[in-house]
């Protein structure tokens, strides 16, 4: 058995919400153990082995630990450029993304954060060698046989999804401006990991290369593999594949400017029919204790907003962004027309002290949020490829394959001055984008800021 | 209690796809004891890649146990199926009504989803956090056209006390004072909210564009009807207790869990209901486009829609295996073509929709404004050739195995357990359904593609809908496509 998990009943944590076991229901707490073994070959190369016998399938994923954080501000969109264009390298006369898509009855996929890089797939056991061999030559040769039809093919694919994602989104680039704005120059948080257009279509072929070269070594990766396996011969061909990779010394990662505080007014325009206000509220990194306190936060602040402001015919929207150093929680509110959009900020704000007042006259709110949040939490674990995500996460952030039950715990802890702090905290720090209507713009909107 | 072989039969479905592979090994001993891996001495030499010149070959098949389940109908005609599996302490809950929009005239469409979500909201709220709610996850009602549910989480031990409030959607007749007003309205928001992304846009326009606008999986509930009394009088004349299906996954055992619904449940009169409404056979339409105006859209969104069949229909795997190789992933036909060889899309989305009473097969993609009119000439002719894919085995086996990862695998999680589950009882397909369609995907040759392409995928037949800058793309589009009709 690969997980272990327990739970019982914890009528302290009631106490320290101040409510009894009187409650309707009671909190729980939850113990998973994954059960998981590492080692780390010679060239620092980090691998994870978490065996569930109970699964046809196994999930294994490489990921390094580069992402749109470790660009240069002139030349955004690189990590995630690089990790299309990875695909195409070759061996011999096949692609190294044919090569993986051939693995039957699997699903292959890459994504690019801002911290991280993963190479992943799910598949029958019997695949596994193969996955591991394509990912052991995409690591050694990342961009061998890579021509420069190639690379304009894979930037236009890239431009596609910038496109699909916010350039023709309602209001998508307004997560631009707010990070723009957010951010001082030089902050590693200010750019969307898929880049800026314009410098998209100005990077080339050895800029990628250029990058690759300084990220994408053994020393700055992990390997995670999660299901049915056979460890032995895992444990071999990991050896064989891996073993050989050569360091390559990622740069020193310079300490991110300071972040000026203080409210701050955008503005742009859009070509969707109704004006919108984006909200941006940085928080603590994904990685600290106190990012437990955002997830609470927002858990509520959907509900609050959505219910909220639909009674008044807005749409309002919530979204909470990890990011390198830091983390963004997004509101989004649609305006009903002539609605001011300062009066729509407010009345986020307003959202926010009615949380904190409804939680301050009835604790049973945030104890009912944390046991909902935690079990979300651990039931996530179920699904092979979020276990091998979080462990990847965990081993980059902690250099430990199970922080599950840490996680579990500051979730746990998250108090009502927490998030009345929070909120206070937001009002100094924020940034609102006002998005306003124009005739003939775009729809994801015109960038005013960056 | 009483087994019922074809759940068993449904769940165990993965297996036969496990068959194509060679014999499993049994586990190795050393898998017990993973966590103490020590790190293995290494031949590795730094720099020697010789062992990357080529591939390995497959390792030995892993076994695992199969994931079965059981169940029970009560004398009233609840049915109760479990599926005992994972190892994580909490169990998923789904209570279905195999009655959904579909069964609803236009009016009425999805007011058994708000009644059974917001009688039960209701109830919990007081003790609760807001709105749906519950120790555990948020309960939320999924609206079908097929079936109607009511679905949460919740740790093992707290599961019973809230499958009280689970049931109450189905069990109590009344609903607080404006209940299905709040949840009409809900509805609505959601509805606009999605509709405003292009592609979910071009998605619920092309199931119009295919079975017609009056179709009921097609018609868009009207709000003013979204009363109490008329939430009350859809669930009188629809919901009774042989229309309820309880569906559990996860650690949880099966005789608790009967033993709960006959308290709860077992006491609910049988009665009469509105029989459901026999298919209704959309006309086969004629080649149409549409374009939806959008200025400022900074790409074209083409949806192209073929008509497909019922989920019960004999063409049914046929079509999913096929539809699966020429539009799903970057290795298909289209996604090839499109993404890989011209980088013109960041990829396509294709599906084959298998509803109760009718099907269709959808193609979403977004591609440079400049590019729509050769994009869609393009597609369709790829489509049209459709039937000449899967000319040899590798082909053949590769959608196999698309098919089988989309409805077939073994689930792997208590969700994906109680969604099998769902499907099979809420589209009302026999029981051993899933085993024959498992037969028919591995019967499957060359010729059957071929026919199931010429009967489905024609190009006279294909709806078209663009969203985008009308004024940019009308005349190039009506230029491409001189054999469409246009639709103002």
């Amino acid at each position: 058995m690969g997980i272990r998990g327990l739970a019982g009943w914890v009528c302290a944590a009631l106490a320290m919400a101040g409510s009894g076991c009187a409650d309707y229901i009671k909190p729980v707490t939850l113990q998973v153990d994954l059960q998981a073994g590492t080692y780390v070959l010679a060239n620092g190369m980090r691998v994870v082995l978490q065996h569930d016998a109970d699964t046809p399938f196994v999930h294994a994923r490489v990921t390094y630990g580069v992402g749109g954080g470790d660009e240069t501000p002139d030349k955004t969109g690189l990590a995630h450029l690089a990790e299309h264009l990875t695909y195409r390298a070759r061996a011999g006369s096949t692609t190294i993304h044919a090569y993986e898509q051939g693995i039957t009855d699997g699903d292959m996929n890459g994504e690019t954060s801002a911290r991280r890089t993963s190479y992943h797939g799910s598949m029958r056991s019997s695949q596994l060698g193969r996955f591991l061999w394509a990912e052991a030559r995409r690591m050694a040769f990342p961009l061998e046989g890579v021509t420069q039809t190639d690379f304009d093919t894979e930037r236009s694919v890239v431009m596609q999804e910038l496109g699909q994602n916010y350039a023709n989104q309602p209001y998508g680039f307004a997560s631009f401006a707010a990070l723009g704005a957010l951010f001082p120059a030089g902050h590693p948080d200010r750019h969307p990991t898929i880049g800026y257009i314009d410098h998209l279509k100005t990077e080339t072929l050895s800029d990628v290369a250029r990058f690759v070269g300084q990220y994408y070594g053994p020393d700055n990766a992990t390997l995670v593999v999660s299901g049915n396996f056979d460890t032995n011969l895992v444990v071999r061909d990991v050896d064989r594949f891996f073993g050989p990779q050569l360091r390559k010394h990622r740069p020193e990662r310079p300490a991110p400017p300071a972040v000026a505080p203080g409210p701050r007014l955008v503005k742009m325009v859009s070509g969707e029919p109704q004006a919108a206000t984006l909200l941006a509220f940085p928080g603590p990194p994904e990685r600290e204790d106190q990012w437990a306190a955002m997830v609470v936060l927002e858990y509520f602040l959907s509900s609050y907003t959505w219910w909220g402001f639909r009674d008044a015919k807005n749409l309002a929207h919530t979204e909470l962004w990890p990011l390198r150093s830091s983390s963004v929680l997004f509101v989004r509110v649609v305006a009903a027309p002539g609605e001011e959009l300062g009066t729509i900020d407010e009345r986020v704000f307003d959202k926010m002290e009615e949380i904190v007042r409804d939680v301050r006259r009835s604790p049973s709110q945030l104890a009912n949020a944390r046991s909902s949040l935690l079990l979300e939490h651990m039931a996530a674990l179920e699904n092979l490829s979020a276990r091998g995500e979080r462990i990847a996460r965990h081993m980059h952030d902690h250099d430990e394959p199970d922080r599950t039950q840490e996680e579990l715990r500051a979730l746990q802890a998250v108090t009502l001055d927490d998030l009345d702090a929070m909120v206070q905290r937001f009002r100094e720090t924020y940034v609102a984008v006002h998005v306003e209507h124009k005739a003939g713009a775009t729809r994801g909107g015109e960038m005013v800021v960056r | 209690m009483m087994q019922l072989p074809w759940v068993r039969l449904a769940l165990a479905v993965g297996t036969l796809s496990a068959c194509l592979e060679p014999p499993a090994t049994p586990p190795r001993s050393n898998d017990a004891v993973v966590r103490r891996i020590m790190p293995p001495r290494s031949r590795a030499t730094a720099g020697d890649f010789s062992a990357l010149e080529a591939p390995p070959s497959a390792y030995p098949r892993r076994a695992a146990p199969g994931v079965n389940a059981v169940g029970k109908v009560l004398a009233n005609g609840v049915e109760i199926l479990v599926c005992e599996r994972g190892q994580l302490p909490f169990v998923e809950t789904m209570v279905i009504v195999d009655r959904g929009a579909g069964d609803a005239s236009g009016t009425f469409a999805g007011l058994a989803a708000w009644g059974m979500l917001g009688s039960s909201a209701h109830y919990t709220r007081s003790e609760t956090v807001h709105q749906g709610s519950v120790i555990g996850t948020s309960m939320y009602a999924t609206m079908g056209n097929d079936y109607v549910g009511l679905r949460y989480a919740t740790e093992r031990s707290l599961f019973f006390q809230l499958f009280d409030h689970a049931l109450y959607g189905v069990s109590e007749p009344e609903l607080p004072s404006d209940e299905a007003k709040r949840y009409g309205d809900a509805y609505l928001a959601n509805r606009a909210s999605r509709m405003s992304h292009p592609f979910a846009a071009a998605s619920e326009t092309l199931v119009g564009l295919v079975l017609g606008r009056d179709h009921v999986y097609a018609a868009l509930p009207r709000m003013d009807d979204t009363t109490n009394a008329n939430v009350i009088a859809f669930r009188d004349q629809n919901i009774a207790p042989d229309r309820i299906a309880v569906l559990v996954a996860g650690q949880m055992e099966a005789g608790r869990v009967f033993r709960e619904v006959e308290r709860t449940l077992g006491s609910l009169k049988p009665r009469a209901t509105a029989p459901r409404p026999p298919p209704q056979t959309p006309p086969v339409p004629k080649a149409r486009l549409y374009v939806i105006d959008r200025p400022g859209s900074a790409q074209a969104v083409l949806g192209i829609g073929y008509p497909g069949v019922s989920a019960l229909a004999p063409d049914a795997a046929a079509l999913r295996v096929l539809t699966a190789r020429f539009a799903s992933g970057i290795r298909s036909l289209l996604g090839h073509e499109l993404r890989e060889v011209q980088g013109k899309t960041y990829g396509v989305s294709g599906r084959a929709q298998l509803l109760r009473q009718a099907g269709l097969v959808s193609l979403v993609f977004a591609t440079p404004e400049v590019d729509a009119p050769a994009a869609a000439r393009r597609v369709l002719e790829l489509v049209a050739g459709a039937g000449t894919l899967l000319a040899d085995d590798d082909e053949l086996e590769d959608a196999r195995q698309s098919a089988y990862r989309e409805v077939l695998a073994t689930p792997s999680t208590n969700g994906e357990a109680l969604e099998t589950l769902a499907w099979i009882r809420g589209l009302g397909v026999p029981y051993d359904a899933p085993r024959k369609w498992g037969a028919q995907v591995e019967a499957m040759t060359p010729e059957t593609a071929k026919a199931v392409a010429s009967r489905y995928l024609r190009r006279e037949n294909a709806q078209v809908v663009v969203i985008g800058d009308r004024a940019k793309l009308e005349g190039p589009l009506r230029a491409a496509l001189p054999d469409f009709e246009w639709l103002p």
